[in-house]
This record gives structure tokens, C-alpha cells and sequence, in this order.
């Protein structure tokens, strides 16, 4: 169980190099993540999701307020697993596929063959891909890549910052449904800026805006009875098959 | 060499005929593309789907005439474009949206200033930018900024906004919904299709649903080959490949939300592109498949209806 109480994130910004000005990335945050769910947290760009992802896995330093890890402020290493953004700048684009599976099996004790099979599930072959320059691979792979890695180290909880952006329908829909599959063994918090993906996939929206988390509720409750104005529009203008523009 | 004339009453404005093209490297050349039949008219949006690897990029790079070609030919307004004069014109007809923006940009030098480029005598009309700005989520504080205090996706949009402010004849546009939140998507596509009268657009994106929102026609493409093609309608009621049917039917939304996935693996390859994981598959499959023209929905599959009551 994950809990984030109050939590305050400002980046001071200088105008014409004399005036500072706080910048609210976070305003009061709150929110329980508890096991054997998927939490989807619903935002625009600039709401702060990143900043939320960077303070849960312990990149950053809130500056107000207290995150605990199952009741104790110490983070458990390697409990924690992030996937982030860009999958351009998380990858070392001179090393093939074979050295990021090598690496991470050497760094956490694992037997390379497990990474492979979780690389195995994501559906690309280890036949095709064993050999590839990183900077041979489109971003989607890239990402697939990335998120095998992060989930084969078996951790407790992982983060994940809008991770399959590049993915096309099908792949995405296969992605996810391993999500689902193993949620029982790791808690996912999964970030995006679409609302079918985060209802698809999720038991518990939080949806944020300007730093603050103005509502939340299971995916029924959000797309067909919400309560605040901006969650209306975003349902209303939410990209659909059915309705032509 | 020119197109027969009195075969096309209508001449569209880019018809490309069995067009086969690759990549060439010191390993040998590999080809990408195999017998590409694809035109857009004036005024209409085009859209390609498909899954990683399947050869949109390549044909979008194809189109531009950047990459060369092992057979087949490309035609604008009835001209080949693979000779000098005619492709130097060409090229001033059409503009390509790359996904990575960072390479186009000048990152040295401020956003207006890339804006008063592309103008002639530097002038430009300042309303109508603050008005593609705003459709897409930018504010109009990024003028004096330089590319390279800005977020990618921020970036991306610049791109994309260049691109209308411009209104080339042909517009490439590829993955421009990636990155972009609720708002700024419906104001991109609004755009779009406000820009369709003069201008024909073709788009690319992994993420079907902007297709089908706004496409006039749609090419489904697997494994370097166009499997199906038509009037969206159509292919969104009443698709003709199984693979189509499977992309449609698996859009994450809250509406199969209870839909699992299930892996087909047949183990036998050839025949049809998608024939590993096709849960219709019979015998005949294995046979090459023909494209098949039924009046203006052409699709590559033997066993089409029959598949539908299986």
C-alpha cells in the first residue's frame, strides 16, 4: 500500500531575473494506492502527473507532506519500478538488446532467461530482436522494451508515466491485457492523458488538474456520472469511433 | 512517361501504380513496400492504419520521393514524379511532418522568428497564428521562446502549426495525435478539416480512433502490403478482413472493458500476411491472395463472406 498525504511540489520561477514566483506543480495531494488494483490517474499536460510519478518513486523530494510505503516512510529498494515518458532517453541508443537484458539481469541478481520470457510476453521474439541496435528500434518497441524490463525485476509497485504512447491498437490492447493479468502480483499506477485507455484498464481513476486531484471514483462513475465540470468536457470531447466531426 | 488519359476521367491529384520500394545498406537491400496502389483526390483526407513495422513511415518517406523505388511509379497530376523538373516542383507542393521535431527546428533561433520564414518578406498574419495556437493548447508566450527550452510535445505542436500556417497543396502528416492531450486533439482535427477543401492530407497514426473521426478513405496496411481499403464507413461497419475486424474490435474503452485478449498462434507462415494469428483460417489461406476490387472497397482475403459465419 502506497499513501501520499498533503502533498505540496513548487518550482520557483524568476521573472526578469528579480521577481520569484511560486509555482504550484502539486497542491494538497492525496491519495491511497492499495494492492490487487490498477489506478489510473487522469490529467492534461501540465497537470502534474511527472511531478506525482517523481515524488511516488522517490526521484524528487516533496516539499510538504509524507509519502508512505506500507505505513512507514522508508522506501524498501528496488520495491519501486518507474517507466518512463521517453523512451528515446531512458535507452542507450549505442548498446543492442541483448546488453540492456544482460545488464539488468547482472544488476539484480536474475536469470536472464526469465527477462527474456517477460520480453517474449510483450510479443516481439527474442530471435528478431536479440542483436538490434536500440537505435534501429521505433519508439514503440522502444517502450515495449522498457516496460519488460522494469516488470521482470518482480517489483512490488510501478510507476508508469504515459508509457505507451507509441503504441499502436492492437499491440496497446495486448499490453494492456497483461496489465490486467497480473495485477494481482504488482500494483501498477498508470498515468495518461486519455480517458478510453484509463477506463479501459483501471479500477480507480484519480483525475488531476492544475496540481489537484478534483475527483475520483471507479470508471462507471466517472464517464457516466461525473460531477465536476472539467471531467464533463474532457467525457464530452473524449475521442470516440462513433462520433464524427 | 505519362498516365493513359482516357482510362482516368478523373484525375486525382497523387495516384501512385504497383509502386515497390526498400532500404538499401551494406548488407544488401531490403524491400519494404510490395505493389503499393494508392491515389487522393483534391480536398480529401486520407488515412493509414496499421501496426508497428507494417511500412506506413516508408510509404509516407516514398511519397516525398526521398526513398528509391525497385518498381511501379508515382504520378502527381498525371506527371511522373521521378524526373528532375517535374520533381522539383513537386517538392515545392507538398510538406512532410516528421515525428521527431527536434531535427527540423532550429533550436538556436526563437519560434517567431522560424514563423517569419516562411513567409515571404517576413510579414506574416498574426491573428490567424494566435488562432492555430489556440486550437492547439499553445499559448502565445512561446513565440519568443527557443526550441530548446521547450517540452517535446510542445515542440511537436509548433511543427504541426507551421504546417497549417503554410496550406501546401499535399500535406504528410505523421503520428500528430502523439503526445497531445483531449483538447488539443479535437482542436487539431477541427483544423484538419477546415484545411480540406484545397488541400489534400494524408495521415498516419497508430491510434485509430482521429481516423475514423475525421478520413474521407482509409488504407489498412500489414506487413509492407495494403490489406484493405475503402470509404471509412464502410470499413468501420462492415470490414471485409478479419485482421480489420480485430483492430476495430479491440479499442481500450470503457465499453469492453471485460473483452480479453486472446493469443492465436497457428505456427505456419506464408499465403496471407496475417495468416499466423487469423482465428478463420482454412486451407485455402495458404495460397497467394490477389487484391480483389469489389466496386471502391478493395480487400485481400480468400475466404470474404464466409469468414463471417464461422
Amino acid at each position: 500500500m502506497i499513501e501520499v498525504n498533503n502533498i505540496q511540489k513548487y518550482y520557483i520561477i524568476r521573472r526578469n531575473g528579480i521577481k520569484e514566483q511560486k509555482f504550484y506543480a502539486l497542491d494538497n495531494v492525496s491519495a491511497i494506492f492499495r494492492e490487487d488494483n490498477i489506478f489510473a490517474i487522469f490529467g492534461d499536460s501540465g497537470s502534474g502527473k511527472t511531478t506525482l510519478c517523481n515524488i511516488i518513486s522517490g526521484y524528487q523530494k516533496p516539499d510538504a507532506g509524507s509519502v508512505l510505503y506500507n505505513n512507514s516512510s522508508e522506501k524498501k529498494t528496488k520495491s519501486v519500478r518507474y517507466v518512463f515518458q521517453d523512451p528515446y532517453t531512458s535507452l542507450n541508443a549505442t548498446k543492442d538488446v541483448r546488453w540492456h537484458i544482460e545488464t539488468t539481469a547482472s544488476l539484480n541478481d536474475l536469470d536472464p532467461v526469465n527477462i527474456w520470457n517477460t520480453f517474449e510476453l510483450t510479443g516481439l521474439s527474442r530471435k528478431n530482436y536479440e542483436t538490434r541496435l536500440i537505435s534501429t528500434l521505433s519508439g514503440g518497441e522502444r517502450q515495449m522494451l522498457a516496460f519488460s524490463i522494469a516488470l521482470s525485476q518482480q517489483p512490488d509497485c510501478m510507476v508508469l508515466d504515459e508509457p505507451f504512447s507509441y503504441l499502436d491498437t492492437l499491440t496497446l490492447f495486448r499490453i494492456l491485457s497483461i496489465l490486467k493479468k497480473t495485477k494481482d502480483k504488482v500494483l501498477y499506477i498508470y498515468m495518461d492523458n486519455d480517458m478510453n485507455r484509463c477506463a479501459y484498464v483501471s479500477d480507480m481513476i484519480y483525475v488531476l488538474k492544475g496540481g489537484k486531484i478534483i475527483e475520483q471514483g471507479t470508471p462507471e462513475k466517472i464517464i457516466n456520472s461525473p460531477e465536476e465540470e472539467f471531467t464533463m468536457e474532457i467525457i464530452e470531447k473524449m475521442p470516440d469511433l462513433q462520433k464524427r466531426i | 512517361m505519362e498516365i493513359n488519359e482516357s482510362k482516368n476521367k478523373f484525375m486525382p491529384r497523387l495516384q501512385i501504380q504497383s509502386l515497390s520500394c526498400g532500404y538499401k545498406n551494406e548488407r544488401g537491400y531490403t524491400e519494404i513496400l510490395k505493389d503499393i496502389n494508392f491515389y487522393i483526390n483534391k480536398g480529401e483526407i486520407v488515412g493509414l492504419i496499421g501496426e508497428i513495422g507494417s511500412g506506413k513511415t516508408t510509404l509516407l518517406r516514398a511519397i516525398t520521393g526521398e526513398i528509391l523505388r525497385s518498381g511501379g511509379d508515382i504520378f502527381y497530376e498525371g506527371k511522373s514524379i521521378f524526373s528532375k523538373e517535374n520533381y522539383l516542383n513537386f517538392r515545392k507542393k507538398r510538406i512532410y511532418v516528421r515525428q521527431d521535431a527536434m531535427d527540423i527546428l532550429k533550436p538556436r533561433y526563437s519560434v517567431e522568428f522560424q514563423i517569419k520564414k516562411l513567409f515571404k518578406g517576413g510579414k506574416y498574419d498574426r491573428s490567424n497564428v494566435e488562432r492555430i495556437f489556440n486550437n492547439l493548447g499553445l499559448s502565445m508566450d512561446i513565440m519568443n521562446m527557443l526550441p530548446v527550452q521547450l517540452s517535446d510535445g510542445t515542440r511537436h505542436r509548433v511543427l504541426i502549426a507551421m504546417a497549417l500556417l503554410i496550406k501546401p497543396e499535399i500535406l504528410l502528416l505523421d503520428e500528430p495525435t502523439t503526445g497531445l492531450d483531449t483538447y488539443a486533439i479535437r482542436g487539431l482535427l477541427e483544423l484538419l478539416k477546415e484545411m480540406a477543401v484545397s488541400t489534400s492530407i494524408i495521415m498516419i497514426n497508430s491510434d485509430i480512433i482521429p481516423v475514423f473521426q475525421i478520413c474521407d478513405r482509409i488504407y489498412v496496411m500489414k506487413s509492407g502490403v495494403i490489406i484493405e481499403d475503402g470509404i471509412w464507413s464502410d470499413i468501420l461497419h462492415k470490414p471485409h478482413h478479419p485482421y480489420v475486424k480485430e483492430i476495430i474490435t479491440s479499442v481500450p474503452s470503457i465499453s469492453n472493458r471485460n473483452k480479453e485478449y486472446v493469443d492465436i498462434d497457428n505456427k505456419i507462415e506464408g499465403g496471407c500476411v496475417f495468416l499466423k494469428k487469423c482465428r478463420h483460417m482454412k486451407e485455402i489461406c495458404k495460397s497467394d491472395v490477389p487484391y480483389i476490387m469489389d466496386r471502391d472497397h478493395g480487400y485481400r482475403c480468400l475466404r470474404y463472406p464466409e469468414w463471417y459465419n464461422d
